[in-house]
């Protein structure tokens, strides 16, 4: 599904990845951990296309096909999902619209007909109702005035309707609350399925709780130091990052 | 007097003949000649003129305007120009001259609207057309009382409410030689009346003439006036508007500027809030595209204690336009309890935009609540990204995010036709609308 290779890239003057190596197949769940700064949320927009970045090397194959050298919509109506750890607002641009735009130009790109508006609300009402969230979201503008949850929450409705292949979920934990991080998790479990792939960046354990991951990888420098199952989260939670580095390091 | 400005002269003595007036009125004429020979026309050395040249209106060669039948327009063509689906009375002006086969006057009782032309012709004098001469300062205001011919005075009673709104339909056609035109309009609202007037200049394409426009209101207390100006001249055409609004004690005018037309455009609105408790509500949009100059002057005067304004003006700039826009609010001695707040805010879409603004506030009382502000920039990135990361292409997105930036202050419309035409207007002039139409 998604082969990453020898990864390297920067921002402005910063090399923030360092010959990063990641393989995920098809149905897998892998979280990526990793002090601040390590990388985490470059890869993840490096994954979606984001143009401040410049790949200096490697390559990334997303079913076989060059990612690196797709535009960023391109890649989300090939089935690429990213939610954002800091969601955009977008004032004056309806949440509801937005969403049926992104889901028409993903079926126009497959050569699916268009879904009309009755049809559409019908699916995002089922979703919002999946995401605990209500209907007064369907007047409102992209993400304008949402708290934090009401904005994560948004992006996991986002993926729901989408349906992507690859969701890559940016510190999706960060700012929620113990029953709102219930939900975000129970409607990315619900999302769980042999043809998607999710990778999950996050700097906490707590989320793995309620997200099971297949494999677990320690990001530092650019890199990734270590994968294991999901104990190795466990044990990051009780040993730190630092016996990891230094083990790293010699 | 310079060269430029004796054709001019000479058109005005056509006039005299070709569009005879009452004494008062002749007299009112020679007066408003006589401050634009003294004047001219103004230049970039004036402050307020800065940024926007009018030395092709100097040079071009207008016709007057007479009484000779102006180009005629069918129905339907008037219809083709009007706003669609919208619910009003409509007097129509062809090249500055009121059509009455074309026009459906309101029945209501309490409002009374007379064609200039006649009150010109046989009315008494009218102190709120000489009175206006002390505004014209830059001349063009000069130049409309030496070519008053044509127009409309709207008159209510006190205490009455006209629902249906009073849309000016002034068109312009393209004449082999343009026509130069001096509308005047005269608003005044008595005491707790409330009314809509909605002046809208189109024009017919290659339509090259000037609309020179003066437009004066007058709220008594209580009174309430929604003022639309929707300017939608063709890309030839010049047009110079000035509105003087006098609001008395808890009046409230809501002045909506809109401006997407016209080769080279000006606007100066003036608030006077003479009344405690008078409030003006200034709500402007530009889009400025090719090679279109376009340009909004607002003056706020808080003369007594407690009164208010609120303006938000927004731009947005593609190919070579160009926008100025200077909003001042004034704060006299005395004024407390002022709240004067003021925004402007511009999006450019080409490296070859441009745009001058300045927000600016004078305070000479204590105890008011004052604040501006302006920005220029270009579409949020971080916004584009998001909106690609879902699928929309960029170009799509450029267009979405460009078109929420103008419906912020589009939507507070609140005649829902006019603001659907506007929206129209504004989607015409942007790549991939087609694609962005269901976002409306």
């Amino acid at each position: 599904m998604l082969s990453i290779k020898n990864l390297h890239a920067r921002v402005e003057n910063a090399k923030i990845l360092n010959g990063l190596d990641l393989e995920v197949g098809p149905g897998e769940v892998h979280a990526i951990m990793g002090p601040n700064g390590s990388g985490k949320s470059t890869l993840a927009h490096v994954l979606a296309g984001r143009g401040d970045y410049e790949i200096l090397e490697g390559e990334v194959l997303y079913d076989g096909n060059n990612l690196l050298d797709m535009e960023p919509e391109l890649r989300a109506r090939e089935g690429v999902f990213l939610a954002f750890q800091y969601p955009v607002e977008i004032a004056g641009v309806n949440n509801v619209y937005m969403l049926k735009a992104a889901l028409n130009a993903q079926r126009k790109h497959r050569g699916l007909p268009e879904v009309d508006a009755f049809e559409f609300l019908k699916l995002v009402k089922g979703r919002m109702q999946l995401m605990q969230m209500d209907e007064s979201f369907l007047k409102r503008g992209v993400n304008e005035d949402f708290s934090g949850g009401e904005k994560k929450r948004n992006e996991i409705l986002q993926m729901a309707v989408l349906e992507p292949r690859l969701a890559i979920l940016d510190e999706t934990d960060s700012g929620l609350d113990i029953d709102a991080l219930r939900i975000v998790a129970n409607g990315v479990n619900s999302l769980r399925d042999p043809s998607r792939s999710i990778v999950m960046v996050t700097h906490y354990q707590r989320l793995l709780d309620h997200i099971v991951p297949d494999h677990v990888h320690v990001l530092a420098n650019g890199r990734i130091i270590r994968s294991g199952d999901k104990s190795l989260a466990l044990e990051l939670e009780e040993r730190g990052y630092d016996w990891l580095l230094d083990e790293a390091a010699a | 007097m310079s060269a430029v400005l004796s054709h001019f002269t000479e058109d005005q003595a056509v006039i005299a003949d070709s569009l005879p007036v009452a004494d008062w009125a002749a007299e009112l004429r020679r007066r408003g000649l006589a401050r634009f020979e003294a004047s001219g026309l103004p230049t970039t050395r004036l402050e307020d003129w800065k940024y926007t040249n009018v030395r092709a209106i100097g040079r071009g060669r207008f016709e007057p305007w007479t009484t000779e039948p102006a180009a005629e327009l069918s129905a339907e063509a008037v219809d083709a120009l009007a706003v669609e689906g919208l619910d009003a009375w409509r007097i129509v002006f062809v090249d500055g001259q009121w059509v009455a086969h074309l026009s459906t006057l309101p029945d209501d009782d309490g409002i009374t609207c007379m064609n200039l032309r006649d009150m010109l012709r046989t009315a008494p004098a009218d102190d709120s057309l000489s009175d206006w001469l002390d505004y014209g300062e830059s001349g063009f205001g000069a130049l409309n009382t030496a070519f008053l011919g044509d127009g409309i005075s709207i008159e209510t009673s006190a205490g009455v409410n006209i629902e249906r709104p009073i849309c000016l339909l002034f068109l312009s056609t393209a004449n082999e030689t343009p026509r130069a035109v001096h509308p005047r309009v005269l608003i005044r609202a008595a005491a707790n009346s409330r009314l809509s007037v909605l002046e809208h200049y189109a024009g017919v394409d290659g339509a090259a003439g000037l609309t020179n426009v003066v437009t004066q209101v007058q709220l008594d207390t209580g009174a309430r006036l929604e003022h639309y100006r929707l300017q939608e001249e063709s890309d030839k055409a010049y047009h110079v508007a000035a509105v003087q609004a006098e609001l008395g004690q808890d009046s409230c005018m809501h002045s909506h500027n809109l401006h997407t037309g016209g080769r080279l455009s000006r606007a100066d609105i003036h608030a006077r809030l003479t009344g405690r408790g008078a409030h003006v509500g200034l709500n402007g949009f530009y889009l400025a595209a090719g090679r279109q100059h376009t340009d909004s002057h607002t003056l706020v005067d808080h003369l007594v204690p407690h009164t208010t304004s609120d303006e938000e003006y927004r731009g947005v700039l593609t190919g070579h336009g160009r926008a100025v826009f200077n909003g001042k609010a004034v704060v006299h001695e005395g004024a407390a309890g002022t709240n004067a707040q003021q925004a402007n805010h511009n999006l450019l879409l080409s490296e070859n935009a441009e745009v001058d603004t300045k927000p600016e506030l004078e305070i000479y009382a204590d105890d008011v609540k004052c604040s501006h502000g302006a920005t220029v920039g270009a579409l949020d990135t971080d916004a584009l990204f998001y909106l690609q990361s879902r699928g929309i292409d960029q170009s799509a997105a450029r267009a979405i995010l460009t078109f929420a930036f103008a419906d912020e202050v589009l939507r507070h419309l609140d005649q829902d036709a006019v603001r659907r035409h506007v929206e129209q207007r504004v989607l015409a002039r942007l790549p991939k609308s087609d694609t962005i139409r269901e976002f409306l």
